[in-house]
């Protein structure tokens, strides 16, 4: 329960960028696939280590990821009647996904050790997402 | 708009299923901790970097720094309430598969 909520917010912002400009949705999704990835393996893997088949841990990741386009339905279906709510729903998605980053993430990540290459990690990540909105 | 819909969940589902991507890795070969800690952080600093850089820009640039802000705070100040609506710990090995 607690894994999947958090792709949920993915979805609203994939949704609220295609609803002001498509483009923009498409851009979101892109990067949010990037993260994902990296993501899946961080929810797969304890699960693993914790004595999970790699069966459940990769189901449990699956599921996890499903729940984006639940997120986007939501999102899509609200904000049809609600237009101008559209940057409302953008900067909701952005609060919760920071919030989740710095609350869980980054501490989780410490947890394991090798607090350096999370550091790495992160600045990889924030050089990624220059590279790729420099592309796209 | 059914247009739209269409596009939207296709984008979504796309991107959602990059989650088990990253799941199917770990089946077949299973990173060290060194890497999941290096990979933590690159999921973090995407989503940080994406979420200020283009999620908040936007937002900003189409309404105004204030509707921004309040969406930005009550998304936070919802998931904040919510650790004590339900206790938890993503992305940890306490975490049990449901």
């Amino acid at each position: 329960m607690g894994i999947s909520l958090h792709n949920f917010p993915e979805g609203i912002a994939v949704a609220s960028g295609y609803s002001y400009l498509p483009r923009l949705g498409l851009v979101i999704a892109i990067a949010m696939a990037v993260h994902n990835i990296p993501e899946g393996i961080a929810i797969a893997l304890p699960v693993h280590m914790g004595g999970a088949s790699r069966f459940a841990a990769f189901r449990l990741a699956l599921v996890s990821g499903l729940v984006e386009p639940l997120g986007a339905l939501v999102a899509t279906l609200f904000l049809e009647n609600f237009r101008d709510l559209v940057p409302f729903g953008l900067a909701f998605a952005g609060g919760v996904m920071v919030f989740v980053t710095l609350d869980e993430l980054i501490p989780v990540a410490h947890e394991h050790g090798h607090e350096h290459f999370t550091s790495l990690g992160v600045i990889m990540g924030c050089i990624v997402t220059f590279m790729l909105l420099g592309i796209l | 708009m059914v247009n739209n819909l269409a596009d939207i969940l296709v984008l979504s589902t796309l991107a959602g299923l990059a989650t088990g991507l990253g799941g199917l890795i770990v089946v077949i070969k299973r990173p060290g901790k060194k890497v999941l800690g290096f990979l933590m952080g690159l999921a973090a600093g995407i989503m940080i970097t994406l979420s200020f850089l283009k999620l908040m820009s936007e937002a900003i640039n189409i309404s105004s720094l204030f509707l921004a802000a309040s969406g930005f705070v009550i998304g936070s100040l919802l998931m904040f309430s919510l650790d004590f609506v339900l206790p938890h710990k993503y992305f940890s090995v306490d975490e049990k598969v449901r």
